[in-house]
């Protein structure tokens, strides 16, 4: 049996499910992050793919 | 007994965590959430403490609890646990401050290496995106998983 410190090395995380976090599906905890992301994603908009192919 | 990052609690859509932040300053409970923003695929990543009592979220405060390193690590795994579910989502990440955003920076030179074997990285500067160099100071991010391609 693995060992909670080797489990938690893996790469993706063991995660629990709780359904009480389902509350916050239809809500937005940080409006005013997400409203400036916005913003700034309209003014310059997104990475381009030649940047991604560069680090391919 | 001393973990890498604290264990994670998540919502069944894996788009609002939870977990423990624990130090000097006591148990800190921290939501991060993933929402949509106006770009299709693309996610906003924000966190913050929860007030224990009242359930609200405070993104601004700064709980100095000692365990920064850890709750940077946390963060970056629900990015891994995320991408894990939605692999062609892209996250953009800013700090709430000058200092978070720093934090940021540091966190994601902290797992560079690692992260560049999965992730795309990419700094915005000057009002100009760039892949992630070690060093500068931008002022929000962007990663993107790699996906992997098979060739007949």
């Amino acid at each position: 049996m693995r060992t909670i410190e080797e489990l938690n090395k893996k790469k993706v995380p063991v995660v629990r499910i709780d359904e009480s976090l389902d509350k916050y599906d239809n809500v937005v905890l940080f409006p005013d992050k997400v409203a400036k992301a916005n913003e700034m994603l309209r003014t310059i908009g997104l990475p381009k793919d030649k940047e991604k192919s560069k680090q391919e | 007994m001393k973990l890498d990052r604290y264990e994670l609690k998540s919502g069944t859509k894996l788009t609002t965590f939870e977990f423990i932040s624990e130090g000097p300053k006591g148990r800190i409970p921290k939501l991060v959430q993933f929402t949509p923003t106006n770009y299709k695929d693309l996610y906003n990543l924000a966190f913050g403490d929860k007030d224990a009592q009242t359930g609200e979220i405070n993104d601004i405060s700064i709980s100095n609890n000692g365990d920064s390193e850890k709750v940077l690590a946390t963060v970056v795994a629900t990015v891994i646990a995320f991408t894990d579910r939605y692999p062609e989502a892209s996250i953009y990440a800013t700090g709430s401050s000058r200092s978070r955003t720093r934090l940021y920076r540091m966190g994601i030179t902290k797992y560079l290496e690692d992260a560049r074997n999965d992730f795309f990285i990419y700094g915005q500067i000057h009002n100009e995106w760039e892949p992630f160099v070690v060093g500068e100071n931008y002022e929000a991010f962007v990663v993107r998983r790699k996906l992997l391609k098979f060739e007949i």
